[in-house]
Order: structure tokens, then sequence, then C-alpha cells
């Protein structure tokens, strides 16, 4: 029974962290919340580490193997949070300042057609910086 | 975006896009608006993600800009800030 939590623990961190990965990398489209937020990822992987606590705290004999998974969730866990909030960082402010106008500028559409911000004018425009096509 | 115009042509026939998709190959739009990205992809500079409302009079009235890379801006908040300017100006 210990074992069997210690192993469900694990594969909920593993579902948790490695689900990220595949949900952004084949579908981000379809999951802006959990690229942006990964809330669902972080259920899992808490799920999966209290799981693996309940493991090692039951009474019993046979408690390395929980300890083993425990000690793996917990690093497993660090690493995702390093990811998300620490290597994926961006330094520095950006962008054109609220309030003041908009930088001029002159560039060709996807057809070839030399766009203007002052084709807008009158109007309400929202421009979108994508990195590509993702 | 960074990508030339033919590759925007191509992008805009596959995904079905009527919107202009303007492109910035020397950066130049996104340098005046502060969003160039150093070395970011394969050591080329590219755009931060980002979306820019403007108003009817050229004044910038909202701006949301990615702290991190993973995130992209939340659809919902730009379409609340345009319905914020619609109030603003009757």
């Amino acid at each position: 029974m210990r074992r069997t939590l210690a192993a469900a623990g694990f594969v909920l961190v593993l579902a948790g962290v490695a689900g990220y990965f595949v949900i952004v990398l084949s579908a981000p489209a379809l999951a802006p919340y959990v690229r942006n937020t990964a809330v669902p990822n972080w259920l899992l992987i808490v799920a999966g580490v209290l799981l693996s606590i309940v493991a090692v705290r039951r009474p019993g004999a046979g408690r390395w193997l929980p300890g083993v998974l425990l000690g793996v969730n917990v690093v497993l866990a660090g690493l995702f949070a390093t990811f998300l909030y620490v290597t994926t960082a961006l330094t520095g402010e950006g962008g054109p300042a609220v309030g003041r106008p908009a930088p001029d500028w002159a560039l060709r559409d996807q057809t070839g057609k030399t766009i203007r911000l002052a084709d807008f004018h009158g109007s309400p425009l929202l421009l979108v910086f994508y990195r590509g096509h993702w | 975006m960074v990508d030339p115009v033919e590759t925007n042509a191509e992008l805009a026939r596959k995904a079905g896009l009527a919107f202009p998709i303007l492109s910035d190959p020397d950066l130049r739009m996104i340098d005046a608006y502060g969003l160039r990205h150093v070395a970011a992809h394969d050591g080329e500079d590219i755009a931060l993600s980002a979306s820019v409302l403007i108003d009817g009079a050229g004044i910038v009235r909202w701006t949301s800009v990615a702290r991190n890379v993973r995130v992209r801006p939340d659809p919902a908040e730009a379409l609340a800030a345009i319905d914020a300017l619609g109030t603003a100006q009757p």
C-alpha cells in the first residue's frame, strides 16, 4: 500500500511536469491558460507530493522507496518551478508608454501592401507582436 | 513579426487569417515600440510577445508585454481593454 501510494505520487508529479511540455509543444494555441499559468500542472504536482508524504509517513517497514520517490518529486517540482519562473523570465521593461502618442510606422502586410499607423486614424487598433508562427 | 512578406502570406493562407500581418524584418517598428528581444531565437533578434491598443487619435491606451518567454498576452485582457476604450470615448 505504501509503495502503491508512493508510485502514484510519482506518476502524478511526472504527469504534471511532462504534461506541461506535451501541451505547450503540441497544442499551444489550444491551451494558453496552461501555457501562461501551469495551474493544472501544479495541481497534479502538489497532489503527487502530498501522496508521497502520506506514503512516507505511514507506519511499517519498507520506507526507502517512498523516501526516494518523495525526494525525486521534490526535485522535479523544484526544477519545474525554476524553468517556469527563472529560466524563462525576461529582464527589463518594454513596450510604449500608455497615454503617449503611438510611434509611427509603415510596413508591408502579407499581400505586399504598405500599411501605416495613420491608416487607422479614427478607429481603434490592436497591434499584436508575434514571435513567430506560434 | 520579423518574417518576410512571403512567409506571412503563406501563414495567412494556411491559417485563414484575414487581418493584416505586418512584416518587420529590420525590426524598425519593434524598436520604435521598445519590444526587441535580443538573441531570442537561434541568436536572432525577434519581438517580445506583446499587445498594444491604440485609440482613434493615435494614443497608446493599453499594453501587455510578456515578462516571461512562455507567457502570451491574454486575449480576454485585450478584449476588456477594447471595451474600456468604447466607454471612455463617447
